[in-house]
């Protein structure tokens, strides 16, 4: 699945709004999490309800459901993490929108709930992935911290770029830019076996 | 005046929605914008979209919504006036315009215009309604024309990149997550002017 480059080019070009928020550790394991349910649960409605949803209606079908589960989610993690919530809360109903962008390649209404189950859970932990790396990343670069520990910042100034979105575009620049860089090496290496 | 300044300099540049909130990046990222003409168009698709949305999800947030305690459905109210006047357009290109309609229904994702209007919508009303109702109309063409001429400053790199012999693993997402960081870096020296 990750070796198809379009696929993962577009879940990761769809999370890129949810990085915003994902300044720490907390808030991309939030968001993270938030964005995997949503995908995997999503999904599941749609293929239980796609006897009553046609081609014309199933775009919206698709987003008011994904907003539904969102705005469940939210309440749900407002009841344990308020704080930490209520911080990225104008950011979380996008994941409704970034959900339907993640699955539009892959139509949901025609195929079997567990295909649909199956695709929803590799590319829902390959967006959740990326938004936790970013976010880790981040806060290290950023604030010399991990999970709200001073690492660095005693020695050396964290680099505060990395606090803003630019940060957040670097980050994923560079993850994208290693990753075809390892998958060029290991298919050299594949080829010369 | 020097408020329509500083909006103008907000909107286009420091907090731009493409560079600043990372909406729209996927719109960008595509291939299938080859004209200028066709940039333009985009543009000018989207700056409608904003300025629609925001001419009639303000003041039902501000007059029905916030007085009823209904704030946690401004998302899915939000979502159903962006896809209506998304649908709007097109049955109204249809029958009046069927160039622009072509137009529409080939170039412009539905779901990536309705992602953007939504984050205009969300992100950006906490600070619209301290301005007032026309302010914020403008804000929203103005937000409108800054993703217009981040539009167009792809559309120029990437035709000089065309020229360029790129290294393979640059190509694709982490050029254009890299052209995007640099503007957005450009355009964040901009803030507090």
């Amino acid at each position: 699945m990750l070796k198809d480059k379009e696929t993962y080019s577009k879940i990761i070009l769809c999370s890129l709004p949810l990085t915003v928020v994902a300044t720490t550790a907390y808030t991309s394991i939030l968001v993270a999490v938030i964005s995997f349910l949503a995908v995997i649960i999503s999904t599941l409605l749609v293929c239980l309800l796609k006897s009553f949803l046609t081609e014309k209606t199933a775009l919206l079908a698709k987003v008011i459901i994904s907003l539904g589960v969102v705005g469940v989610l939210t309440m749900t993690a407002s009841v344990f993490y308020k704080e930490l919530t209520d911080s990225v809360s104008p950011y979380l109903p996008l994941i409704s929108l970034t959900t339907v962008l993640i699955l539009s390649g892959k139509d949901t209404i025609e195929a079997t709930p567990a295909n649909a189950l199956k695709a929803s859970v590799v590319m829902g932990g390959v967006s959740s992935g990326f938004l936790f790396v970013v976010g880790i990343l981040r806060e290290f670069l950023g604030m010399g911290s991990l999970f709200g520990i001073d690492i660095y910042t005693k020695v050396f100034a964290p680099m505060e770029l990395f606090k803003n979105p630019v940060g957040a575009l670097f980050i994923a620049a560079m993850l994208v830019l290693l990753y075809n860089i390892l998958v060029s090496l290991t298919g050299k290496r594949g080829t010369k076996e | 005046m020097r408020m329509i300044i500083t909006l103008f300099v907000t909107g286009v540049f420091t907090s731009n929605l493409v560079t600043y909130n990372l909406l729209g990046i996927d719109s960008l990222h595509s291939d299938n914008k080859t004209s200028l003409s066709s940039v333009l168009k985009n543009g000018f698709v989207v700056t409608v979209v904003l300025l629609l949305s925001t001419t009639i999800c303000q003041p039902l947030n501000n007059l029905v919504l916030s007085p009823l305690k209904l704030g946690y459905l401004a998302p899915l109210t939000f979502v159903l006036v962006i896809f209506g006047i998304l649908l709007l357009l097109r049955v109204l290109s249809s029958k009046f315009l069927p160039k622009a309609f072509m137009f529409l229904k080939e170039n412009i994702k539905v779901e990536s215009v309705a992602l953007i209007a939504l984050g205009l919508c969300l992100i950006a009303f906490e600070y619209e309604v301290a301005r007032g109702y026309a302010m914020s109309l403008l804000y929203s063409v103005i937000c409108g024309v800054g993703y217009t001429v981040v539009s167009l400053m792809f559309f120029a790199i990437n035709k000089r990149l065309a020229e360029v012999k790129l290294p393979e693993a640059v190509k694709g997402l982490p050029i254009t997550l890299l052209i995007a960081a640099l503007i957005s870096l450009a355009f964040g020296g901009l803030a507090g002017l």
